[in-house]
C-alpha cells in the first residue's frame, strides 16, 4: 500500500514507523495535560484557602462593626445621663428610661442598672450587719471585718464572700461598685483603701486613728460627721489621692435602693425613722423624683441629725449598662459597661462627669 | 524511475517529515521549558500568597486571643497606680478577672507567644495557650500620652526582618480612677 499523506490519521494507516512518531507527539501532549492538571489542583486549592481567609477577615470586620454599634449605643446612654435635666437626682423619671423602652425598636435589648445603691461589701459597718441579720449562721461581723483586713478590698462578691453570705443575699444587698463615704465606712476598710492609694502602711494607720479620734468627740444623739464641704479640709494633703474614691456623698440612691435596705436603714436603732416613712418613699419613688432637700423634709430631722444622710441620697454613682443585639447571622452579642459618676467635690454642683470603669463583650 | 521506499514515501518526502518532527519537538521543548518556568514562578507566588495569608490568619487569631485575655484584666477602680512585673520577654499583670491573687502571664518562648494565668503565690501556669510560630515578640505595657497604663502592647515578628513587626494593643477590661488622672 502506498500512502504519501503527511497528516496524522492517514499516516497511521501507512506504516509502523510513522505511527510511532505520532505517538511521540501524543506523549508530549499528555505531559502538558498533566502539568495543566497539577496547576489546576494547586490553583483550586489556593483559591479555596484564599476564600476561607477572606471569609474569616469579613467575619472579623462584621464582628468589629457589631461591636462598634454596641459601643455607640452605650455611649448614647451615657450621653443621656450627662444631659439629664435634673442632674442633682437620678430616678425612673429621667429621659434615659424612655430611650431604653424604645430600644427594642432598634433591635437592641438595653438594660440600665444602678449597681451602687447597696451596702458596700468592702466597707459596710459591723453595726449595720448585726442589725440586718444577713450573715450566714455561725458567722459574725467581727470575722468579716478581720477577713477584709487580712485580704484587702475585693471586686468579686463570689466566691470572695461566699463564706459569710449566701449567694442570694450577696447579690441582693451588697456591691463592690461604690465609693467609700468616710462617715459610714468601717475604719479598717478606710485604712486598707488609704494603703492601696498611697502604698504607705504607717500613714494609713495614722489616717485610721485620725478618723477614730474625730468620732470620739461625738456626743450622745449628735454624731460628729464630715460633711461634703468639710472633706477637703479634713483630708488635707490626702485629698488629692483619696478623692473621689473616699468622699462624703450619700452612698445609696433612694430611688433605686432595694426595699429591704431602705427598711433596714430607716429602722436602725440610731436612725429610728417610722416605717410609714419607708412605705411612703418606696410607694412613691417610681412616680416622683426628689432632691436631697425634699428627701430631708420627707424623712424629718433624723435625716441630717444622724448618719442617715450619708447612707441615703438621690444620686446613683455607678451604673451598669448592658446591650444585646439580636440581629446578625453569628448570633447575639452583648456589651457590658460599668460607668462611674465622678463626684464634683463641691456641694450642690451640677457638674457631671462619667467615666467608663469596665467594659466586657459577650458572645 | 522515481525511487520509492518501503511504505511508498519518496526520499525527499521522508527527510522533510523527519526535520519537521525535530522542529516540532524543539518547539515543544521550548514551550515545555517556558511552561515549566511559568509553573515554577506560579508555584512560588502561590506559596508566598499562602504563607502571607496563613500568617495573617495566625496574627488575627493571636490578636483575638490577646484581646480576650487582656480584656479579662479588671483593675479595681479604687487602685491609684499599678506597675507591671516580669523578667525579660515575660510580663505579669495582676487582677485577672478582678482577683488580686491571679496573674495573667504573657511570654515569648520557643518561637511562640504563650499566654496563661498563675496564682500570685504559685509557679504553675494554668489555662495555657500558645500562638505562633513567630520569629520574635516584644511585650510591654501600653500607656497613653500622660503615661497612664491602659493595656498591653505586643509586637509580633512573622519574618526574618525586624521591619515587619505587627503591633497589637489590647485594652484592659477596666479603667481605674488613677489618682493622677483625677487631680
Amino acid at each position: 500500500m502506498v500512502c504519501i499523506s503527511r497528516h496524522g490519521s492517514e499516516a497511521i494507516l501507512c506504516g509502523q514507523k510513522i505511527y510511532r512518531k505520532v505517538r511521540e507527539n501524543g506523549s508530549t501532549t499528555v505531559l502538558i495535560l498533566g502539568v495543566l492538571g497539577f496547576l489546576s489542583v494547586v490553583t483550586i486549592g489556593t483559591y479555596l484557602f484564599l476564600q476561607y481567609s477572606i471569609q474569616e477577615i469579613r467575619k472579623y470586620e462584621t464582628k468589629e462593626k457589631r461591636r462598634n454599634a454596641l459601643v455607640e449605643e452605650a455611649a448614647k446612654l451615657v450621653d443621656m445621663l450627662v444631659q439629664d435635666t435634673t442632674p442633682y437626682a437620678d430616678s425612673r423619671l429621667d429621659a434615659v428610661w424612655e430611650y431604653i423602652t424604645e430600644s427594642e425598636e432598634r433591635k437592641m435589648h438595653v438594660t440600665l442598672t444602678d449597681v451602687s445603691s447597696y451596702y458596700g461589701i468592702n466597707w459596710v459597718r459591723k453595726e449595720i450587719l448585726d442589725h440586718s441579720s444577713l450573715m450566714k449562721f455561725g458567722k459574725s461581723s467581727v470575722e468579716l471585718q478581720q477577713y477584709r483586713w487580712d485580704t484587702g478590698l475585693h471586686l468579686n462578691l463570689e466566691p470572695d464572700f461566699q463564706e459569710f453570705f449566701s449567694a442570694g443575699i450577696l447579690h441582693s444587698f451588697f456591691t463592690p461598685y461604690c465609693y467609700f463615704n468616710i462617715n459610714i465606712c468601717d475604719e479598717f476598710a478606710v485604712e486598707n483603701l488609704y494603703f492601696l492609694r498611697t502604698g504607705d502602711r504607717e500613714k494609713a494607720r495614722m489616717f485610721r486613728l485620725k478618723i477614730q479620734e474625730y468620732w470620739k468627740e461625738s456626743t450622745p444623739g449628735k454624731p460628729r460627721m464630715v460633711e461634703p464641704g468639710d472633706l477637703e479640709g479634713f483630708l488635707g494633703s490626702d485629698f488629692a489621692v483619696l478623692f473621689p474614691i473616699l468622699n462624703a456623698s450619700p452612698a445609696i440612691n433612694i430611688h433605686f435602693a432595694p426595699e429591704e435596705i431602705v427598711h433596714q436603714l430607716l429602722s436602725y436603732q440610731h436612725h429610728n425613722v417610722p416605717q410609714s416613712t419607708a412605705e411612703f418613699l418606696l410607694y412613691n419613688r417610681s412616680t416622683q423624683e426628689w432632691n436631697e432637700g425634699e428627701l430631708e423634709s420627707i424623712i424629718g430631722e433624723r435625716y441630717r441629725g444622724t448618719f442617715l444622710h450619708h447612707y441615703l441620697g438621690v444620686t446613683t454613682w455607678f451604673w451598669r449598662i448592658e446591650i444585646e443585639t439580636r440581629s446578625g447571622e453569628e448570633g447575639p452579642i452583648s456589651l457590658k459597661w460599668i460607668v462611674a459618676r465622678i463626684p464634683s467635690g463641691q456641694k450642690n454642683s451640677d457638674e457631671r462627669e462619667y467615666r467608663l470603669i469596665e467594659e466586657e463583650f459577650f458572645r | 524511475m522515481r525511487k520509492t521506499l518501503r511504505c511508498g514515501f519518496s526520499e525527499s518526502e521522508r527527510g522533510f517529515t523527519y526535520i519537521e518532527v525535530m522542529v516540532a519537538l524543539i518547539i515543544l521543548s521550548l514551550a515545555g521549558v517556558l511552561i515549566w518556568q511559568g509553573v515554577s514562578a506560579s508555584g512560588k507566588l502561590l506559596d508566598k500568597i499562602s504563607a502571607r495569608s496563613s500568617s495573617t490568619m495566625r496574627l488575627m487569631q493571636t490578636e483575638e486571643a490577646v484581646r480576650e485575655f487582656v480584656g479579662r484584666i479588671k483593675i479595681p477602680f479604687w487602685m491609684s497606680t499599678m506597675d507591671l512585673e516580669g523578667e525579660e520577654g515575660e510580663i505579669t499583670v495582676p487582677f485577672y478577672e478582678g482577683r488580686n491573687d491571679t496573674l495573667l502571664v504573657m511570654k515569648y518562648e520557643d518561637s511562640s507567644l504563650i499566654i496563661g494565668t498563675r496564682r500570685a503565690d504559685g509557679e504553675q501556669m494554668e489555662g495555657v495557650k500558645s500562638f505562633g510560630p513567630f520569629s520574635n515578640a516584644e511585650i510591654e505595657g501600653a500607656r497613653d500620652e500622660e503615661g497612664k497604663l491602659f493595656g498591653i502592647t505586643i509586637v509580633l515578628y512573622t519574618g526574618e526582618t525586624l521591619s515587619d513587626g505587627v503591633h497589637i494593643t489590647a485594652r484592659f477590661g477596666s479603667n481605674p480612677l488613677w489618682a493622677k488622672d483625677l487631680s
